[in-house]
């Protein structure tokens, strides 16, 4: 049936009329998505030109120039497995050190070299790219999306992140914005929003847990929602466990049992067939109780097996359980137990999964809800607080109140940490301490600042190192800076110093432990506003042929699988067609390229619209009248 | 400090006119617009918070000048200080007793029996965790419960002398009460280490 996904190119194109223009970006692990509220009150998902909601995250670099975003990029990440990248959002704000000591099953051609921010290979090994500068490319698409369907630049968009997400994620998630060339009102956290979303649509009151298991994160946040102001009690999670380890665990088995029975090494693309296949077989068992894995060998029979609901559930259990402890700390820090809530609200598209379903039932003591779409409520509720602060419409009667999720510290004497900001504390929140010199003559002071939990600073994670410099000379003791901690609503640190005795405010020199530093993000922007237009107009057009390259592919084997359904007129126009797009794909013109996938859409239409009858026919043979009424 | 606007009451906004008051050093129950009091309404308080984060929230300055954006968020940063402290019954009455009375820290006395028996009661607790013995932890934290809500009982009742009164005495016996508290809340917090530890 693969001839009946040729959609109705420009169906979705019209502009809608539209007051402002701020939207929300769900930037995710697996896919993104772009969505705005048009009329004041619902928000509604922004699709492409196709018709399609969901922009899977994923960027290929072109060896000989060029980058591809979304479905057409994932169609060629099993060819080129180091020029794809996919879960890029899983090393976004991630060290080198960080990625060797966690990189299972990546199969990219990872640059660990620079401590401080992971590079990727792409591009046959010609780019270097950072996480940041992935993200940005599947951002810039979200953005030309938007401001294609409502006619015009944006005004401000919001950008979710996982509420788990630590200072150097949050940083890296809001540069990537920037290169994008978006301003970013604000950092949402994903829970957040998804209880926004159905707050507003259901008119909820009461205390809430939202447990919000992605591709590549898990959150939980205790809510309360009163009078129209959604404060968040507590927030827990794990930023490195989502349905990609699902896919894994299944990965590992078959890889195994590709290799006889053993450890393996193996190469990348096929590690990414077998990771696809994985996923296809997982998503299928939501509804199916077996599932079929097929993956094609360079040599010999494709390897076919069956995987059924029982085996999926035996491999991911263990997953699932290490989000117990996670929810019940946060119940606990929220000062609840189970009984307390009101609801309970399932996000992100491993919650579909029978099993995580049960599971967070059996947990909260109650069936959670999840009647508005998984995998696009965080981006609904992205929406709302959009056009809360930058719509047309101000609503005052409703105020998001978020915490920071991790406590922020300073490194004393002997690695022992000292929290100035505790977890779950209301976001903006601040904290001020003392220091004096400890040596005669001494005129500066290391500060190291860590984000974490637990008391000695091995443990924690390093956010940056402050150099305080210009202190007056003296003796020791004499001397005192206050440093100042303010966590701004993005969950964003910022670290400010004053020396007490003279007023005056000390040099600070900031050295993140992570990430880029200012002067890098600029460099990248100014080199991507030199390259706007040529960078637009190479993805407009590789996206046009990557998508021709498909359906000349399914309209041929649809061809070669039902002969019988063609007339003679068709063929020769279905013929005549495909030669027109040949010669198209060679040019440069992608609308060109555009009109004979038309073209060809239109010659293909009889011969369609006879497969689709026959399938029907198939579909309802054999069946009573009763059983179809269920069916139709 | 009056309102520019309004000349309104003290705060973090004007409580005639709402407006945002300027930045200054304010002690966390005038943050919220209230008394020096241990006793707190509870439901009054939360509708407080919110009224004043509705005002004060740097999302309602999101168009706003710059300047104006900073003190958004230096004044919701005072709020949300003070709501954390304020809100926690063993928080609020530290913080009273020492705004009024100055810190704990170093300068309060202990009694050396006091010290001798929490000691002896802690090594009592790593013993039982180190062998592994949850039920021992778990009736050792439970007898700690009992013996911390009975000095909260004291705590409010010394801290009750205080709101009717403002008599300072009170807040001396409750220093002591309150030092007291610190050790079980660290007994307790061990406790409850070892039993996320064991589960």
């Amino acid at each position: 049936m693969s001839l009946m996904q040729i959609g109705e190119p420009g169906e979705s194109r019209a502009k809608e009329a539209c007051a402002g223009r701020a939207v929300g970006i769900d930037l995710g692990t697996t896919h993104s998505l772009v969505a705005t509220v048009e009329d004041g009150v619902r928000p509604l998902v922004l699709g492409d030109a196709r018709g399609r909601a969901l922009l899977p995250s994923v960027v290929h670099y072109r060896a000989g120039g060029g980058v591809l975003v979304g479905d057409e990029a994932r169609r060629l990440a099993a060819e080129f497995p180091t020029d794809t990248i996919a879960s890029a959002k899983r090393l976004v704000g991630r060290g080198s050190d960080e990625v060797r000591a966690a990189s299972t099953l990546m199969p990219y051609d990872l640059d660990l070299t620079d401590s401080k921010v992971v590079r990727f290979r792409v591009a046959g090994g010609t780019r270097r790219v950072t996480p940041i500068e992935v993200s940005a490319e599947i951002l810039r698409v979200l953005r030309e999306r938007a401001e294609e369907r409502l006619g015009g630049p944006l005004d401000g968009v919001v950008i979710t992140v996982p509420a788990y997400f630590d200072d150097a994620q949050r940083q890296a998630t809001r540069d990537a914005g920037r290169l994008a060339g978006l301003e970013v009102l604000r950092l949402l956290n994903e829970p957040t929003a998804a209880a926004l979303a159905y707050g507003l649509d259901k008119g909820a009151q009461g205390k809430f847990a939202v447990y919000d298991l992605g591709g590549g994160t898990f959150d939980v946040s205790i809510l309360e929602l009163t009078g129209g102001v959604f404060q968040v009690r507590a927030t827990g999670g794990d930023t490195a466990l989502g349905g990609d380890d699902f896919d894994r665990a299944i990965a590992e088995v078959v890889l195994r049992e590709l290799a006889g029975g053993v450890d393996a090494t193996h190469d990348a693309g096929q590690v990414r067939r077998v990771l696809d296949a994985a996923r296809t077989a997982r998503e299928a068992l939501t509804s199916d109780d077996v599932a079929e894995l097929r993956i094609e060998r360079t040599e010999g029979a494709p390897y076919v097996r069956t995987l059924d609901r029982t085996e999926l559930e035996a491999l991911i259990r263990p997953i699932v359980e290490r989000t117990r402890s996670t929810c019940r700390r946060a119940l606990a820090d929220a000062g609840m137990t189970a009984r307390d809530l009101d609801g309970v609200i399932l996000v992100g598209g491993a919650t579909r999964t029978p099993l995580v379903r049960a599971f967070v039932a059996e947990l909260f003591g109650r069936s959670p809800l999840a009647d508005i779409d998984p995998d696009q409520v965080v981006a609904l509720g992205a929406a709302v607080q959009a056009d809360l602060l930058a719509g047309s419409r101000r609503r005052d009667d409703v105020l998001l109140l978020d915490v920071v999720p991790l406590s922020l510290g300073l490194e004393m004497m002997g690695g022992v940490v000292e929290k100035l900001i505790h977890r779950n504390s209301g976001v903006p929140c601040g904290a001020e301490q003392e220091f004096t010199t400890y040596a005669d003559q001494q005129t500066g002071f290391d500060l190291h600042v860590v984000q974490g939990e637990r008391d000695t600073v091995a443990n924690c994670r390093s956010l940056a190192r402050f150099v305080l410099r210009g202190l007056p000379v003296g003796p020791a003791g004499m001397a005192k800076a206050k440093i100042t901690f303010l966590v701004d609503a993005d969950g964003i640190l910022c670290v400010t110093a004053r020396e007490e005795t003279t007023g005056i405010e000390a040099a600070i020199e900031v050295k993140p432990s992570y990430g880029l530093t200012d002067d890098e993000v600029e460099q990248m922007l100014i080199d991507s506003y030199a390259h706007a237009e040529e960078d637009k107009a190479a993805r407009l057009l590789l996206t046009e042929r990557v998508e021709a390259d498909g359906i000349i592919a399914a309209t041929r084997a649809a061809m070669a699988q039902d002969p019988a359904l063609l007339d003679d007129a068709t063929r020769s126009a279905l013929e005549l067609a495909l030669a027109a797009l040949a010669v198209r794909i060679g040019g440069l013109d992608h609308r060109a390229i555009h009109e004979a996938v038309e073209a060809l859409d239109r010659a293909a239409q009889p011969f369609a619209e006879r497969r689709m009858n026959r399938s029907m026919d198939a579909a309802m043979a054999g069946r009573s009248i009763t059983e179809l009424e269920e069916i139709l | 400090m009056a309102c520019e606007q309004c000349s309104g009451a003290t705060g973090l906004a004007c409580e005639g006119c709402g407006a945002m008051l300027p930045a200054r050093a304010i002690d966390r129950f005038a943050a919220l617009g209230l008394p020096r009091r241990f006793a707190v309404d509870a439901a009054e308080f939360e509708t407080k918070f919110r009224e004043l984060s509705k005002r004060l929230h740097p999302d309602r300055f999101v168009r706003a000048a710059p300047a104006d954006r900073a003190r958004a968020a230096q004044a919701t940063a005072t709020l949300n200080e003070a709501y954390r402290t304020l809100r926690d019954e063993s928080a609020r009455a530290e913080y009273l007793v020492t705004l009024e009375t100055g810190s704990l820290d170093g300068n309060q006395p202990v009694a050396a029996a006091f010290l001798h028996e929490i000691l002896e009661l802690r090594e009592e607790l790593d013993e039982a965790a180190a062998a592994g013995d949850h039920a021992r932890v778990a009736a050792l934290g439970q007898a700690m419960t009992v013996r911390r809500d009975a000095s909260l009982g004291v705590l409010r009742a010394q801290l009750a002398v205080w709101d009717g009164a403002s008599d300072p005495a009170a807040l001396a016996e409750a220093r002591g009460e309150l030092v007291a508290l610190r050790y079980y809340r660290r007994y307790l917090e061990a406790c409850a280490g070892y039993e996320e530890g064991a589960a």
